[in-house]
């Protein structure tokens, strides 16, 4: 695995930045599974495992390019710009949730237009195309935007990642695809969906660069993807980037993972956890204090508590509004299409 | 050559027998006693001969919308293909298939599907059946290029690794997908290359050279058959026909203008290169190159007669379909 903690393709204030976005994401996450054990939020799809490659791939973006994320994506979209407020207005579905005005729920189908979050999907890989869309939209307007596209192992053996890959490959279009290997499709652990588990080894099956990478490697991880968006905006096509994490948590509230995984081996995915790890990496070279970071998580974790009780007081959506957010503007609402 | 001289002119003959059936069927075409899109495979013939030649009868294959040498090369009969394209309740699919949809049961040829890749996958689902029932068969399944394009050819190469399937996936590189060449759909335009990346084994082969595919299908088909492993044969020619229709660029075998080309060390066509190969280390079997190149289109012709008279035959006593319409109709 190609992966170094030496390399500083961020700066000290960009690291500590990451690291502040990885605490908010584990903190919503948290609190997304405590909700759930009270009873009061219905589901969770947990990122935690993947905070180390989704923020160093998202941290590797501009403000103008475009997140096609996972439904896993939540450490991309905080990078992004989103809220643990706006975040929790999801959870609960409220009318102000800016991501689907409470229609889904989050962790599971969400976009954000104003921060370029393109529209989440649950159907696997279905977004990959989507992803090559958007970049050969960029490259013909010629607006020098760059698309991020992640997904999981799982997405890989989909005949959509496939053609969404090789399209971009062809037509050289602004696009990363960082396939987040947590080696579980759901239950199917990685042996059992693919004979060779490194996915960039693909790359050179469409003629474009691969790289393997260790996703809970957080500037290992940021120094990969930046290469790649800076490949993508000078014209050079895309990157393939498969970083290998370690599913933390069951596939979501719904799952429980110790049907098919040994206590043994959820043990050693905990040893994975990509904050741990560069939260040491800080310590080490005396960037922060392990007391400083513990901090830093407690104010979060307060927050996304705060932001919860916060969230669950505001209104639902109002039944009358069922058909709105359905068209886009411009259109009338309750015209027949 | 690296054969005998009866598997030599084996090749040849099955190769001639397919050129003969679609010269046929360019020939008949414009009588429209035959309808419906025909996809011929003028050009590509070594393709399906090489391969099928050193595979086993019980081995099972699949093809797809271009399939006629497929069926032929696997040992499909030639009256029930033709009775097929008339659609005689006699044909292969009992007249219901057409071209397309060609289907032997005693050849093991399981029929194709037009929808592209559909091959492929079902190429996956004849190599599991072949791994359960414990046969020591192959499934062969054969695509195009245009196939790579899609998401289901690598879902079944993926899949084929993973489960570990007897299965040869052979990928005929005509450079086309109807009328797009392979450089404007795929960066990597070396079909092996991809499945390489799935852990298959993949070799490649000009095959214009009939002796040429038959050697890098042995080699895989041993490591498939042995292993129990899927394998890619990535295979280039050219297409010498429109990618549909009854319209060639070659003219129909003359023996003479064959034997001409045969000399030419740098033909595309498969057949003169294999008269060629046979005439440069056997050329003692001249007499049998020229038997095959004379007597088969013969046979074949008289075929095609057979199957029109019974089609004609049929409309007239039935009744159920109008008859021709007059010549100057046609399209």
């Amino acid at each position: 695995m190609a992966t170094t903690t030496h390399t500083d393709a961020a700066t000290r204030e960009q690291y500590l930045q990451m690291h502040r976005w990885m605490c908010m994401a584990k903190a919503l996450d948290d609190r997304m599974h405590i909700l759930v054990k009270q009873g009061r939020a219905p589901f969770v799809g947990s990122s935690r495992g993947h905070e180390g490659i989704q923020v160093a791939s998202t941290a590797a973006l501009g403000a103008d390019d475009w997140l096609v994320p996972h439904y896993r994506g939540l450490a991309n979209s905080i990078v992004r710009g989103l809220t643990m407020k706006e975040w929790m207005l999801a959870v609960f579905a409220k009318a102000a949730d800016p991501l689907s005005a409470g229609r889904n729920i989050p962790g599971g189908c969400f976009s954000y237009h104003a921060l370029k979050i393109a529209p989440v999907s649950q159907v696997v890989a279905s977004w990959i195309p989507k992803a090559s869309g958007i970049a050969y939209a960029a490259k013909l307007v010629g607006d020098g935007s760059v698309t991020l596209c992640t997904f999981g192992d799982g997405a890989t053996s989909q005949g959509d990642f496939h053609e969404g890959v090789n399209f971009a490959a062809v037509h050289r279009l602004p696009v990363v695809f960082v396939c987040e290997n947590n080696s579980y499709a759901i239950s199917v652990p990685i042996r059992l969906q693919m004979a060779n588990p490194d996915v960039a080894d693909r790359a050179a099956g469409y003629g474009i660069p691969g790289a393997t990478v260790d996703g809970t490697d957080v500037p290992a991880s940021y120094a990969v993807c930046r290469e790649a968006v800076d490949r993508a905006r000078k014209g050079e096509g895309p990157t393939l980037i498969d970083a290998k994490v370690w599913r933390m948590n069951s596939h979501t509230s719904e799952d429980n993972h110790l049907k098919y995984r040994t206590k043994e081996e959820i043990a050693d995915a905990s040893e994975h956890d990509p904050i741990m790890r560069f939260v040491a990496w800080l310590v080490e070279r005396r960037w922060i204090a392990a007391e400083e970071a513990a901090k830093i998580q407690d104010g979060f974790d307060r927050e996304a508590s705060d932001a919860a009780d916060w969230a669950e007081q505001q209104p639902d959506p109002a039944p009358e509004d069922a058909l709105t957010n359905v068209f886009a503007a411009g259109r009338a609402q309750g015209a027949s299409v | 050559m690296d054969v005998t001289a009866e598997v030599a002119l084996e090749c040849l003959e099955r190769m001639v027998v397919i050129r003969a059936v679609e010269e046929g069927i360019c020939a008949e075409y414009s009588n429209r006693n035959i309808r419906g899109p025909v996809h011929l495979s003028i050009g590509q013939e070594a393709m399906a001969v090489g391969v099928l030649n050193v595979c086993r009868p019980e081995d099972v294959a699949v093809s797809t919308h271009r399939d006629h040498a497929h069926y032929l090369a696997k040992g499909g009969s030639v009256g029930a293909m033709i009775d097929e394209l008339y659609g005689l309740e006699s044909g292969c699919s009992r007249g219901y298939g057409g071209s397309m949809h060609l289907f032997s049961g005693e050849a093991n040829f399981m029929g194709a599907s037009a929808v592209l890749p559909g091959s492929t996958p079902i190429a996956v689902g004849l190599g599991l059946g072949c791994k359960l029932d414990g046969r020591r068969a192959v499934a062969v399944g054969f695509s195009g290029d245009g196939a790579s394009d899609e998401g289901s050819f690598f879902e079944a190469l993926n899949l084929a690794a993973v489960l570990k399937l007897p299965v040869l996936f052979v990928c005929e590189n005509n450079g086309l997908s109807t009328n797009t060449p392979l450089a404007a759909r795929q960066a990597q335009t070396d079909i092996s290359a991809k499945a390489r990346a799935f852990g298959l084994v993949a070799a490649n082969a000009d095959a214009v050279d009939v002796f040429a595919v038959r050697r890098a299908a042995a080699e895989v088909l041993d490591h498939v058959r042995s292993t129990s492993q899927p394998a890619v044969l990535a295979l280039t020619a050219d297409r010498l026909c429109a990618h549909v229709g009854p319209v060639s660029t070659i003219d129909p075998i003359d023996t003479g203008a064959m034997l001409a080309e045969a000399a030419n060390g740098a033909t595309r066509d498969p057949i003169a290169s294999c008269v060629g190969a046979i005439l440069r280390d056997e050329p003692q079997l001249r007499g049998e190159c020229i038997e095959i190149l004379e007597g088969v289109p013969t046979r074949i012709a008289a075929e095609f007669r057979r199957a029109n008279a019974a089609f004609e035959d049929r409309n007239a006593v039935a009744g159920l379909v109008a008859p021709p319409p007059p010549k100057s109709h046609t399209v």
